[in-house]
């Protein structure tokens, strides 16, 4: 019984700890005058990241869900008819493993962000100057990273084009056209 | 059953026995509280909390997030010729224009020159040395 106990407040513990994540804070040496600054301005610094926050947000989800579109209803219905027609698909296959695996790392990256912005904002950064310092600078490098994994979304959606049209001049010949495959 | 059997009874149970709702209230309360931690540690930590514009904070753009209801999808089966591609690369290229015209996320937004996290103050100008 003990035994068992044990086990479910550790499965609890697991769950409800937060994760820690170990990350470099190589922050710039600061002098008195600049931390000063800091303290003066980071109020409406503060302000001015709530609003980034917030339209970070929105463009996060109306970008996943488009990017979930061309995914699900684009892609993949494309991926199947190429198979059904017996055409060699297999870059096309590659790109959509690609896209998706793109997308999971710009959800990870943005998740990353999300967390960092979040943490500069809880921060009290008149009594913690230093330490909003460096949450905005890494908040930074991480929407770098951001961006960064969109513009590979992007650079995937001009690769997947190519192999279709590529497909389409290889199959599309006057006259002749693809039957799927019974 | 007369309120002495009652009490008679009551002096022979043990001490869990007497206290068994109040256990039950409190091993309720502690499986619910678990529950919530599972489900809120799930929610942060699976990505869904970064997605849900419904949380204090979004007021302001809640109304922007534009809920994509159309079935507009390339079917799965059918001929491919020249009408399908066609049909594919106008739905594709629709889409694809809608997330590459969008400059998100520029790191513009966070530069110093943007947040002007360590801009001096400007000293409010002196009436007297500003006046002819």
């Amino acid at each position: 019984m003990q035994k068992k106990i044990a086990v479910i407040i550790a499965l609890a513990l697991a769950f409800a700890s937060p994760v820690v994540r170990a990350e470099d804070s190589s922050s710039l040496l600061l002098t008195d005058d600049q931390i000063g600054l800091i303290r003066t301005n980071c109020l409406g610094v503060q302000s001015t990241l709530q609003r980034i926050h917030a339209n970070d947000a929105l463009a996060r989800f109306n970008l996943g869900q488009q990017y979930n579109i061309i995914s699900t209803k684009l892609m993949a219905p494309m991926n199947s008819r190429v198979a059904l027609s017996k055409i060699d698909g297999v870059a096309l296959l590659q790109a959509t493993v690609d896209f998706n695996a793109q997308y999971d790392q710009f959800d990870s990256m943005y998740q990353q962000y999300e967390t960092t912005l979040q943490r500069s904002l809880k921060l009290n950064c008149k009594d913690q100057p230093v330490a909003f310092f460096d949450t905005v600078s890494m908040a930074r490098e991480h929407r770098a990273a951001v961006r960064s994994s969109i513009n590979k979304l992007n650079q995937l959606l001009i690769e997947y084009r190519a192999h279709v049209v590529a497909i389409q001049s290889s199959v599309i010949s006057p006259g002749v056209t693809k039957e799927p495959a019974q | 059953m007369s309120i002495d059997e009652l009490r008679s009874d009551a002096a022979v149970m043990t001490h869990w026995e007497r206290h068994r709702f109040f256990g039950l209230i409190v091993s309720v309360i502690v499986v619910a509280v678990f529950l919530v931690s599972v489900a809120l540690s799930l929610y942060n930590n699976s990505g869904a909390a970064q997605l849900d514009l419904s949380r204090p904070g979004y007021q302001d753009v809640r109304a922007q997030a534009k809920r994509d209801t159309t079935t507009a999808a390339f079917p799965a089966t059918g001929t491919l010729d020249k009408a399908a591609f066609e049909q594919f690369l106008k739905l594709y290229d629709s889409r694809a224009t809608k997330v590459s015209s969008v400059d998100s996320f520029d790191e513009g937004a966070l530069s110093e020159e943007s947040l002007q996290l360590m801009r001096e103050q400007q000293p409010a100008e002196d009436p007297v040395s500003v006046a002819p």
